[in-house]
Protein backbone atom coordinates (compact mmCIF):
# COMPACT_ATOMS: atom_id res chain seq x y z
CA UNK A 1 0.00 0.00 0.00
CA UNK A 2 1.44 3.57 -1.07
CA UNK A 3 1.72 6.72 1.60
CA UNK A 4 -0.73 8.40 -0.12
CA UNK A 5 -3.23 4.97 0.12
CA UNK A 6 -2.66 4.67 3.72
CA UNK A 7 -3.13 8.65 4.20
CA UNK A 8 -6.24 8.18 2.14
CA UNK A 9 -7.49 5.02 3.99
CA UNK A 10 -6.58 7.12 7.47
CA UNK A 11 -8.46 9.65 6.29
CA UNK A 12 -11.65 7.68 5.70
CA UNK A 13 -11.33 5.80 9.12
CA UNK A 14 -11.03 9.52 10.57
CA UNK A 15 -14.39 10.56 8.74
CA UNK A 16 -16.23 7.52 9.85
CA UNK A 17 -15.24 7.78 13.18
CA UNK A 18 -16.17 11.35 13.15
CA UNK A 19 -19.49 10.08 11.33
CA UNK A 20 -20.20 7.94 14.06
CA UNK A 21 -19.27 9.75 16.76
CA UNK A 22 -21.98 12.19 15.23
CA UNK A 23 -24.53 9.16 15.18
CA UNK A 24 -23.74 8.78 18.69
CA UNK A 25 -24.11 11.68 19.73
CA UNK A 26 -27.58 12.28 17.55
CA UNK A 27 -28.88 9.65 19.80
CA UNK A 28 -28.12 10.80 22.84
CA UNK A 29 -29.17 13.84 22.56
CA UNK A 30 -32.21 12.02 21.12
CA UNK A 31 -32.62 10.07 24.24
CA UNK A 32 -32.11 12.79 26.33
CA UNK A 33 -34.83 13.76 29.04
CA UNK A 34 -34.41 17.55 28.10
CA UNK A 35 -34.77 20.02 25.31
CA UNK A 36 -31.00 20.40 23.80
CA UNK A 37 -30.75 22.81 20.77
CA UNK A 38 -28.12 24.81 18.68
CA UNK A 39 -28.74 27.91 17.57
CA UNK A 40 -26.43 29.63 14.69
CA UNK A 41 -25.11 33.30 14.75
CA UNK A 42 -28.03 34.52 13.58
CA UNK A 43 -30.64 33.43 16.39
CA UNK A 44 -31.42 30.58 14.04
CA UNK A 45 -32.32 26.96 15.22
CA UNK A 46 -29.80 24.35 13.02
CA UNK A 47 -30.74 21.50 15.74
CA UNK A 48 -32.97 20.78 18.05
CA UNK A 49 -34.03 17.26 19.78
CA UNK A 50 -36.39 14.77 20.31
CA UNK A 51 -37.34 15.96 23.55
CA UNK A 52 -37.12 19.48 22.59
CA UNK A 53 -40.14 18.98 19.47
CA UNK A 54 -42.13 17.38 22.24
CA UNK A 55 -42.46 20.74 24.25
CA UNK A 56 -42.64 23.36 21.51
CA UNK A 57 -44.73 20.66 19.68
CA UNK A 58 -42.07 21.61 16.64
CA UNK A 59 -40.40 18.88 14.68
CA UNK A 60 -36.83 19.38 14.22
CA UNK A 61 -37.57 19.63 10.03
CA UNK A 62 -39.60 22.94 11.14
CA UNK A 63 -37.36 23.82 13.37
CA UNK A 64 -34.51 24.62 11.19
CA UNK A 65 -34.07 28.42 10.35
CA UNK A 66 -36.49 29.56 12.82
CA UNK A 67 -35.92 32.73 15.08
CA UNK A 68 -34.85 31.15 18.11
CA UNK A 69 -37.35 32.86 20.11
CA UNK A 70 -40.63 31.87 17.86
CA UNK A 71 -41.27 29.14 20.06
CA UNK A 72 -42.40 31.06 22.89
CA UNK A 73 -46.08 33.32 23.01
CA UNK A 74 -45.53 36.85 21.98
CA UNK A 75 -45.47 38.59 25.59
CA UNK A 76 -42.69 36.13 26.57
CA UNK A 77 -40.39 37.40 23.46
CA UNK A 78 -39.00 40.30 25.98
CA UNK A 79 -35.28 38.64 26.54
CA UNK A 80 -32.58 40.26 24.24
CA UNK A 81 -31.16 38.45 21.57
CA UNK A 82 -28.08 37.22 22.90
CA UNK A 83 -25.17 39.04 22.67
CA UNK A 84 -22.78 37.81 20.22
CA UNK A 85 -19.00 39.38 20.99
CA UNK A 86 -19.62 37.96 24.66
CA UNK A 87 -19.30 34.70 25.78
CA UNK A 88 -22.18 34.14 28.13
CA UNK A 89 -25.05 31.98 29.45
CA UNK A 90 -28.75 33.17 28.96
CA UNK A 91 -31.71 31.78 31.02
CA UNK A 92 -35.39 32.72 29.89
CA UNK A 93 -38.58 31.44 31.08
CA UNK A 94 -41.84 31.76 28.86
CA UNK A 95 -45.00 30.38 28.00
CA UNK A 96 -44.94 27.94 25.21
CA UNK A 97 -46.46 29.32 21.69
CA UNK A 98 -50.00 27.82 21.11
CA UNK A 99 -50.50 26.84 24.37
CA UNK A 100 -52.54 29.27 25.71
CA UNK A 101 -50.34 29.85 28.49
CA UNK A 102 -50.69 26.18 29.49
CA UNK A 103 -47.34 24.71 28.90
CA UNK A 104 -44.29 26.74 30.02
CA UNK A 105 -40.96 25.98 29.38
CA UNK A 106 -37.51 27.29 30.73
CA UNK A 107 -34.06 28.27 28.25
CA UNK A 108 -30.58 27.97 29.28
CA UNK A 109 -28.37 28.52 26.86
CA UNK A 110 -24.11 29.12 26.68
CA UNK A 111 -22.70 30.46 23.31
CA UNK A 112 -19.85 28.57 21.30
CA UNK A 113 -16.97 31.00 21.13
CA UNK A 114 -14.64 30.79 18.31
CA UNK A 115 -11.08 31.31 18.13
CA UNK A 116 -11.19 34.85 18.59
CA UNK A 117 -13.45 34.69 21.08
CA UNK A 118 -16.71 35.81 19.17
CA UNK A 119 -19.91 33.96 19.26
CA UNK A 120 -20.75 31.07 16.50
CA UNK A 121 -23.68 29.89 18.12
CA UNK A 122 -25.23 28.84 20.97
CA UNK A 123 -25.95 25.48 22.88
CA UNK A 124 -28.58 24.96 25.14
CA UNK A 125 -31.38 23.14 27.16
CA UNK A 126 -35.24 23.55 27.05
CA UNK A 127 -36.59 22.59 30.35
CA UNK A 128 -40.39 22.05 30.47
CA UNK A 129 -41.73 23.84 33.24
CA UNK A 130 -45.11 23.73 33.58
CA UNK A 131 -45.69 21.23 36.57
CA UNK A 132 -43.40 23.56 38.08
CA UNK A 133 -45.09 27.06 37.04
CA UNK A 134 -48.56 25.71 38.19
CA UNK A 135 -47.44 24.49 42.02
CA UNK A 136 -45.85 28.49 42.32
CA UNK A 137 -49.29 29.64 40.47
CA UNK A 138 -51.30 27.57 42.90
CA UNK A 139 -49.06 28.85 45.99
CA UNK A 140 -49.40 32.16 44.82
CA UNK A 141 -53.66 31.42 44.31
CA UNK A 142 -53.80 30.11 47.60
CA UNK A 143 -52.14 32.93 49.42
CA UNK A 144 -54.29 35.27 47.88
CA UNK A 145 -57.47 33.12 48.43
CA UNK A 146 -56.48 33.48 52.12
CA UNK A 147 -55.85 37.54 51.89
CA UNK A 148 -59.07 37.78 50.25
CA UNK A 149 -61.17 35.69 52.53
CA UNK A 150 -59.13 37.39 55.64
CA UNK A 151 -60.22 40.74 54.21
CA UNK A 152 -63.68 39.45 53.78
CA UNK A 153 -64.32 38.17 57.08
CA UNK A 154 -62.96 41.44 58.58
CA UNK A 155 -65.75 43.18 56.13
CA UNK A 156 -67.86 40.93 56.70
CA UNK A 157 -68.84 42.46 60.54
CA UNK A 158 -68.66 45.90 59.33
CA UNK A 159 -71.22 45.22 56.07
CA UNK A 160 -73.62 42.52 57.72
CA UNK A 161 -73.88 44.92 60.97
CA UNK A 162 -74.77 48.05 58.40
CA UNK A 163 -77.14 45.77 56.31
CA UNK A 164 -78.79 44.50 59.02
CA UNK A 165 -79.03 47.66 61.21
CA UNK A 166 -80.60 49.93 58.91
CA UNK A 167 -83.88 47.86 58.45
CA UNK A 168 -84.29 46.93 61.95
CA UNK A 169 -83.30 51.45 62.93
CA UNK A 170 -86.48 51.45 60.92
CA UNK A 171 -88.76 48.95 62.59
CA UNK A 172 -88.40 50.06 65.96
CA UNK A 173 -88.17 53.77 65.29
CA UNK A 174 -91.48 53.40 63.61
CA UNK A 175 -93.06 51.39 66.14
CA UNK A 176 -92.00 53.51 68.73
CA UNK A 177 -93.39 56.34 66.74
CA UNK A 178 -96.89 54.53 67.06
CA UNK A 179 -96.75 53.38 70.41
CA UNK A 180 -96.25 57.42 71.41
CA UNK A 181 -99.84 57.73 69.82
CA UNK A 182 -101.74 58.99 72.25
CA UNK A 183 -105.39 58.03 70.45
CA UNK A 184 -104.20 54.07 69.98
CA UNK A 185 -106.67 51.51 71.02
CA UNK A 186 -105.67 49.61 74.43
CA UNK A 187 -105.73 46.09 72.59
CA UNK A 188 -103.84 47.54 69.70
CA UNK A 189 -101.07 48.99 71.96
CA UNK A 190 -100.59 45.46 73.23
CA UNK A 191 -99.77 43.91 70.13
CA UNK A 192 -97.63 46.41 69.19
CA UNK A 193 -95.54 46.54 72.00
CA UNK A 194 -94.97 42.68 71.53
CA UNK A 195 -93.77 43.68 68.48
CA UNK A 196 -91.61 46.61 69.39
CA UNK A 197 -90.37 44.29 72.01
CA UNK A 198 -89.10 41.67 69.71
CA UNK A 199 -88.06 44.13 67.52
CA UNK A 200 -85.93 45.21 70.20
CA UNK A 201 -84.65 41.96 70.73
CA UNK A 202 -83.61 41.26 67.54
CA UNK A 203 -81.75 44.92 67.42
CA UNK A 204 -79.95 43.86 70.31
CA UNK A 205 -78.66 40.62 68.99
CA UNK A 206 -77.49 41.87 66.03
CA UNK A 207 -75.25 44.13 68.26
CA UNK A 208 -74.23 40.88 70.09
CA UNK A 209 -73.59 38.81 67.16
CA UNK A 210 -71.49 41.88 65.53
CA UNK A 211 -69.71 42.29 68.62
CA UNK A 212 -68.70 38.88 68.81
CA UNK A 213 -67.75 38.80 65.37
CA UNK A 214 -65.59 41.49 65.46
CA UNK A 215 -64.04 40.39 68.60
CA UNK A 216 -62.90 36.97 67.47
CA UNK A 217 -61.35 38.91 64.01
CA UNK A 218 -59.93 41.82 65.91
CA UNK A 219 -57.82 40.22 68.56
CA UNK A 220 -54.93 41.92 67.04
CA UNK A 221 -56.58 45.25 67.19
CA UNK A 222 -56.92 44.94 71.05
CA UNK A 223 -55.45 48.51 72.21
CA UNK A 224 -53.86 47.28 75.13
CA UNK A 225 -52.55 49.77 77.67
CA UNK A 226 -52.17 50.07 81.02
CA UNK A 227 -55.63 50.15 82.89
CA UNK A 228 -56.68 50.65 86.65
CA UNK A 229 -59.48 48.46 86.91
CA UNK A 230 -61.33 50.10 89.98
CA UNK A 231 -62.36 53.05 88.96
CA UNK A 232 -63.61 50.69 85.91
CA UNK A 233 -65.40 48.20 87.82
CA UNK A 234 -66.83 51.07 89.90
CA UNK A 235 -68.27 52.89 86.71
CA UNK A 236 -69.62 49.72 85.50
CA UNK A 237 -71.46 49.01 89.11
CA UNK A 238 -73.00 52.54 89.01
CA UNK A 239 -74.53 51.71 85.53
CA UNK A 240 -75.82 48.78 86.60
CA UNK A 241 -77.08 49.90 90.01
CA UNK A 242 -80.65 50.90 88.21
CA UNK A 243 -81.36 47.22 86.68
CA UNK A 244 -79.94 45.54 90.34
CA UNK A 245 -82.41 47.69 91.75
CA UNK A 246 -85.28 46.57 89.48
CA UNK A 247 -84.30 42.84 90.06
CA UNK A 248 -83.99 43.48 94.10
CA UNK A 249 -80.58 42.60 94.29
CA UNK A 250 -77.97 44.01 96.23
CA UNK A 251 -74.41 44.91 94.32
CA UNK A 252 -71.75 45.41 96.72
CA UNK A 253 -67.49 46.27 95.75
CA UNK A 254 -64.88 44.70 97.54
CA UNK A 255 -61.84 45.66 96.23
CA UNK A 256 -58.21 45.15 97.84
CA UNK A 257 -56.13 47.96 98.47
CA UNK A 258 -53.71 49.13 95.81
CA UNK A 259 -53.80 46.96 92.70
CA UNK A 260 -52.00 48.02 90.20
CA UNK A 261 -53.27 48.37 86.73
CA UNK A 262 -53.81 45.66 84.31
CA UNK A 263 -52.63 45.56 80.37
CA UNK A 264 -55.55 45.96 79.11
CA UNK A 265 -57.80 47.21 76.64
CA UNK A 266 -60.22 49.95 78.71
CA UNK A 267 -63.10 49.65 76.45
CA UNK A 268 -63.25 45.88 75.61
CA UNK A 269 -62.78 44.95 79.14
CA UNK A 270 -65.71 47.50 80.39
CA UNK A 271 -67.71 45.57 77.69
CA UNK A 272 -66.71 42.06 78.91
CA UNK A 273 -67.10 43.02 82.86
CA UNK A 274 -70.20 44.67 82.22
CA UNK A 275 -71.32 41.14 80.48
CA UNK A 276 -70.51 39.33 83.79
CA UNK A 277 -72.25 41.81 85.98
CA UNK A 278 -74.99 41.89 84.26
CA UNK A 279 -75.33 38.33 84.16
CA UNK A 280 -74.60 37.78 87.93
CA UNK A 281 -77.42 40.24 88.42
CA UNK A 282 -79.65 38.43 85.95
CA UNK A 283 -79.05 35.05 87.88
CA UNK A 284 -79.97 35.80 90.97
CA UNK A 285 -83.08 35.94 92.64
CA UNK A 286 -84.80 38.62 94.09
CA UNK A 287 -83.23 39.71 98.04
CA UNK A 288 -79.68 38.41 96.60
CA UNK A 289 -76.39 39.93 96.41
CA UNK A 290 -73.89 40.32 93.58
CA UNK A 291 -69.88 41.47 94.94
CA UNK A 292 -67.35 42.78 92.74
CA UNK A 293 -63.67 42.68 93.82
CA UNK A 294 -60.55 43.45 92.31
CA UNK A 295 -57.28 42.12 93.69
CA UNK A 296 -54.01 39.97 92.73
CA UNK A 297 -54.80 36.67 91.46
CA UNK A 298 -52.90 34.00 91.10
CA UNK A 299 -48.72 33.99 89.70
CA UNK A 300 -49.73 37.83 90.19
CA UNK A 301 -52.43 38.69 87.54
CA UNK A 302 -55.13 41.36 87.98
CA UNK A 303 -58.10 39.79 88.83
CA UNK A 304 -61.71 40.40 88.93
CA UNK A 305 -64.21 38.12 90.97
CA UNK A 306 -68.01 38.50 90.04
CA UNK A 307 -69.81 36.45 93.35
CA UNK A 308 -73.37 36.18 93.11
CA UNK A 309 -75.52 33.86 95.23
CA UNK A 310 -77.75 33.17 92.41
CA UNK A 311 -78.95 30.01 91.30
CA UNK A 312 -75.62 28.48 90.54
CA UNK A 313 -74.50 26.58 87.39
CA UNK A 314 -74.80 22.56 87.39
CA UNK A 315 -71.18 21.06 86.59
CA UNK A 316 -72.21 19.89 83.40
CA UNK A 317 -72.78 23.41 82.27
CA UNK A 318 -69.73 25.43 83.27
CA UNK A 319 -68.18 24.83 80.21
CA UNK A 320 -70.96 24.94 77.99
CA UNK A 321 -72.27 28.31 79.06
CA UNK A 322 -69.72 30.11 77.01
CA UNK A 323 -70.97 28.89 73.53
CA UNK A 324 -72.69 30.81 71.55
CA UNK A 325 -76.62 30.64 72.29
CA UNK A 326 -75.88 27.97 74.76
CA UNK A 327 -78.89 28.11 77.21
CA UNK A 328 -79.06 25.69 80.56
CA UNK A 329 -82.10 23.98 81.29
CA UNK A 330 -82.93 26.49 83.80
CA UNK A 331 -82.19 29.21 82.03
CA UNK A 332 -84.84 28.45 79.37
CA UNK A 333 -87.22 26.75 82.21
CA UNK A 334 -87.09 29.94 84.30
CA UNK A 335 -87.68 32.13 81.13
CA UNK A 336 -84.66 34.51 81.63
CA UNK A 337 -84.47 36.58 79.00
CA UNK A 338 -80.55 37.15 76.95
CA UNK A 339 -79.47 36.82 73.50
CA UNK A 340 -77.23 33.64 74.56
CA UNK A 341 -74.30 35.67 73.68
CA UNK A 342 -73.24 37.43 76.71
CA UNK A 343 -71.04 35.46 78.33
CA UNK A 344 -69.32 34.20 74.82
CA UNK A 345 -68.60 37.79 74.25
CA UNK A 346 -67.25 38.42 77.58
CA UNK A 347 -65.02 35.23 77.04
CA UNK A 348 -63.47 36.14 73.93
CA UNK A 349 -62.71 39.64 74.31
CA UNK A 350 -60.76 38.71 77.92
CA UNK A 351 -58.91 35.82 75.66
CA UNK A 352 -58.38 38.73 72.84
CA UNK A 353 -56.11 39.99 75.47
CA UNK A 354 -54.14 37.46 76.51
CA UNK A 355 -56.24 37.32 79.95
CA UNK A 356 -58.44 34.07 81.17
CA UNK A 357 -62.34 33.44 82.75
CA UNK A 358 -62.69 30.59 85.82
CA UNK A 359 -66.24 30.32 86.71
CA UNK A 360 -66.35 28.42 89.99
CA UNK A 361 -69.94 27.39 91.43
CA UNK A 362 -72.00 25.57 93.58
CA UNK A 363 -75.82 24.70 92.80
CA UNK A 364 -78.35 26.07 94.61
CA UNK A 365 -75.95 28.64 96.51
CA UNK A 366 -74.45 30.75 93.51
CA UNK A 367 -71.05 31.42 91.41
CA UNK A 368 -67.71 33.19 91.27
CA UNK A 369 -66.66 34.64 87.67
CA UNK A 370 -63.01 34.99 88.19
CA UNK A 371 -61.25 37.27 85.51
CA UNK A 372 -57.79 37.19 85.52
CA UNK A 373 -55.72 39.76 83.54
CA UNK A 374 -51.53 40.22 83.15
CA UNK A 375 -50.53 42.79 85.05
CA UNK A 376 -49.14 45.72 83.41
CA UNK A 377 -44.98 45.91 83.80
CA UNK A 378 -43.29 48.60 85.10
CA UNK A 379 -42.14 49.13 81.01
CA UNK A 380 -45.34 49.15 79.94
CA UNK A 381 -46.24 52.45 82.26
CA UNK A 382 -43.20 54.17 81.51
CA UNK A 383 -44.65 54.14 77.24
CA UNK A 384 -47.94 55.95 76.17
CA UNK A 385 -48.90 53.58 73.74
CA UNK A 386 -48.30 49.55 73.96
CA UNK A 387 -48.21 47.55 70.48
CA UNK A 388 -50.86 45.71 69.89
CA UNK A 389 -50.34 42.04 71.30
CA UNK A 390 -52.58 39.02 68.97
CA UNK A 391 -51.12 36.14 70.52
CA UNK A 392 -52.51 34.31 73.59
CA UNK A 393 -50.56 31.15 76.01
CA UNK B 1 -81.38 90.21 62.58
CA UNK B 2 -82.79 86.55 62.88
CA UNK B 3 -85.36 86.50 65.35
CA UNK B 4 -84.14 84.20 68.85
CA UNK B 5 -87.14 82.35 68.52
CA UNK B 6 -87.27 80.95 64.97
CA UNK B 7 -87.03 77.42 65.27
CA UNK B 8 -83.59 76.13 63.68
CA UNK B 9 -83.55 74.14 60.90
CA UNK B 10 -82.10 70.67 60.77
CA UNK B 11 -80.46 68.95 57.82
CA UNK B 12 -81.23 65.61 57.75
CA UNK B 13 -78.98 63.42 55.20
CA UNK B 14 -79.05 59.99 54.46
CA UNK B 15 -79.63 57.10 51.36
CA UNK B 16 -82.60 55.70 52.88
CA UNK B 17 -85.83 57.16 52.96
CA UNK B 18 -87.44 55.35 55.80
CA UNK B 19 -84.81 56.54 57.69
CA UNK B 20 -85.22 60.29 56.51
CA UNK B 21 -88.88 60.22 57.27
CA UNK B 22 -88.65 58.77 60.94
CA UNK B 23 -85.75 61.17 61.79
CA UNK B 24 -87.82 63.95 60.11
CA UNK B 25 -91.04 63.42 62.03
CA UNK B 26 -89.57 63.09 65.58
CA UNK B 27 -87.70 66.17 64.63
CA UNK B 28 -90.60 67.92 63.40
CA UNK B 29 -92.22 66.87 66.52
CA UNK B 30 -89.90 68.49 69.08
CA UNK B 31 -90.34 71.55 67.03
CA UNK B 32 -87.73 71.68 64.38
CA UNK B 33 -87.87 72.79 60.71
CA UNK B 34 -86.62 69.69 59.02
CA UNK B 35 -85.17 69.83 55.27
CA UNK B 36 -83.51 66.86 53.78
CA UNK B 37 -80.83 65.48 51.56
CA UNK B 38 -80.72 61.95 49.76
CA UNK B 39 -77.05 61.82 49.44
CA UNK B 40 -73.73 63.35 50.28
CA UNK B 41 -73.29 65.34 47.31
CA UNK B 42 -76.92 66.58 47.48
CA UNK B 43 -76.39 67.12 51.12
CA UNK B 44 -73.39 69.32 50.77
CA UNK B 45 -75.31 71.38 48.11
CA UNK B 46 -78.18 71.80 50.22
CA UNK B 47 -76.06 72.95 53.29
CA UNK B 48 -74.46 75.58 51.06
CA UNK B 49 -77.67 77.13 49.86
CA UNK B 50 -79.95 76.87 52.90
CA UNK B 51 -77.19 76.86 55.49
CA UNK B 52 -79.18 75.06 58.20
CA UNK B 53 -78.46 75.91 61.96
CA UNK B 54 -77.33 71.67 61.99
CA UNK B 55 -76.74 68.90 59.75
CA UNK B 56 -77.24 65.43 60.46
CA UNK B 57 -75.22 63.31 57.87
CA UNK B 58 -75.37 59.34 57.37
CA UNK B 59 -71.84 57.90 57.36
CA UNK B 60 -72.59 55.40 54.57
CA UNK B 61 -74.29 57.35 52.10
CA UNK B 62 -73.33 57.29 47.93
CA UNK B 63 -71.32 60.10 46.00
CA UNK B 64 -69.91 61.83 49.61
CA UNK B 65 -69.84 59.59 52.78
CA UNK B 66 -70.73 61.93 55.66
CA UNK B 67 -67.51 62.16 56.77
CA UNK B 68 -65.94 63.62 53.73
CA UNK B 69 -69.27 65.81 53.60
CA UNK B 70 -68.40 66.92 57.76
CA UNK B 71 -64.85 67.57 56.10
CA UNK B 72 -66.01 69.75 53.10
CA UNK B 73 -68.18 71.97 55.37
CA UNK B 74 -65.16 72.40 57.69
CA UNK B 75 -62.53 73.41 55.22
CA UNK B 76 -65.38 75.73 53.82
CA UNK B 77 -65.47 79.49 55.60
CA UNK B 78 -69.20 79.67 54.90
CA UNK B 79 -69.59 76.13 56.73
CA UNK B 80 -66.68 75.72 58.94
CA UNK B 81 -68.65 76.40 62.22
CA UNK B 82 -72.08 74.09 61.00
CA UNK B 83 -72.65 72.05 64.14
CA UNK B 84 -72.08 68.28 62.20
CA UNK B 85 -73.91 65.22 63.67
CA UNK B 86 -72.79 62.04 62.30
CA UNK B 87 -75.02 58.48 62.46
CA UNK B 88 -74.28 55.16 61.29
CA UNK B 89 -75.60 51.51 61.86
CA UNK B 90 -71.95 50.26 60.94
CA UNK B 91 -69.55 49.00 63.18
CA UNK B 92 -67.52 52.07 65.15
CA UNK B 93 -64.46 52.54 66.80
CA UNK B 94 -64.09 55.88 68.56
CA UNK B 95 -61.02 56.12 66.67
CA UNK B 96 -63.02 56.03 63.79
CA UNK B 97 -65.39 58.75 64.61
CA UNK B 98 -63.44 62.24 62.54
CA UNK B 99 -62.50 64.22 65.48
CA UNK B 100 -64.79 67.45 63.44
CA UNK B 101 -68.02 66.18 64.07
CA UNK B 102 -69.83 67.37 67.14
CA UNK B 103 -71.53 64.06 68.28
CA UNK B 104 -72.09 61.02 67.01
CA UNK B 105 -75.32 58.53 67.14
CA UNK B 106 -75.30 55.13 66.60
CA UNK B 107 -78.49 53.53 64.84
CA UNK B 108 -80.88 52.32 66.20
CA UNK B 109 -81.85 55.40 68.47
CA UNK B 110 -84.67 55.34 70.83
CA UNK B 111 -87.42 57.84 69.97
CA UNK B 112 -85.83 60.71 72.47
CA UNK B 113 -82.35 59.94 72.01
CA UNK B 114 -82.13 61.74 68.85
CA UNK B 115 -83.82 65.21 69.24
CA UNK B 116 -81.88 65.46 72.78
CA UNK B 117 -78.98 65.32 71.12
CA UNK B 118 -79.99 67.49 69.16
CA UNK B 119 -81.00 70.15 71.44
CA UNK B 120 -77.54 69.41 73.07
CA UNK B 121 -75.45 70.37 70.31
CA UNK B 122 -77.53 72.83 69.46
CA UNK B 123 -77.17 74.46 72.68
CA UNK B 124 -73.56 73.81 73.04
CA UNK B 125 -72.37 75.42 69.82
CA UNK B 126 -72.66 79.03 69.44
CA UNK B 127 -75.73 80.49 67.14
CA UNK B 128 -73.55 81.79 63.84
CA UNK B 129 -76.61 83.92 62.60
CA UNK B 130 -73.58 86.10 61.51
CA UNK B 131 -72.52 83.94 59.51
CA UNK B 132 -76.01 82.78 57.97
CA UNK B 133 -76.80 86.42 57.53
CA UNK B 134 -73.57 86.92 55.56
CA UNK B 135 -74.01 83.95 53.35
CA UNK B 136 -77.79 84.68 52.86
CA UNK B 137 -77.12 88.18 51.93
CA UNK B 138 -74.73 87.17 49.26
Amino acid sequence: MTTAARLSTGRTFQAQAVQASAAQLQILTDSAPIGIFQIDNEYRYVYTNHRWSEITGISAELAVGRPWDSVMEPEDRTCPSPDLTDVATLTHRFAVLGYAGSRNGLITMQSIPDSDGIAVGWVGTLADTTAETRAKEALLDARDTALWSSAMQRNFAASASHELRTPTASVVGYLEEVLLSTTLDEDDRGLLQVAYRNSQRLSLLIDDLMLLDQCEIGAPTMNLEPTALVPLVDRILTTLTAAAEDSGVQLHRAHANATPPALADPARIEQALTNLVGNAIKFTPRGGSVTVGVGIGDGGQIQVTITDTGMGIEADDCAKIFERFYRSRHTRDTAIPGSGLGLPIAKVMVEAQAGSIVVTSQPGLGSTFAVNLPAATAHHLSTVSVPTVSTKE
Amino acid sequence: MEDVSTPSTILVADDEPDIVDLVALRLKKTGFTVITAVNGEDALQTARDRMPDLVLLDVMMPKFTGVEVSRLLRSAPETHALPVILMSAGLFDKSTIPDDADAFIAKPFGARALPALVCEVLARTPRRSLTRETARAR
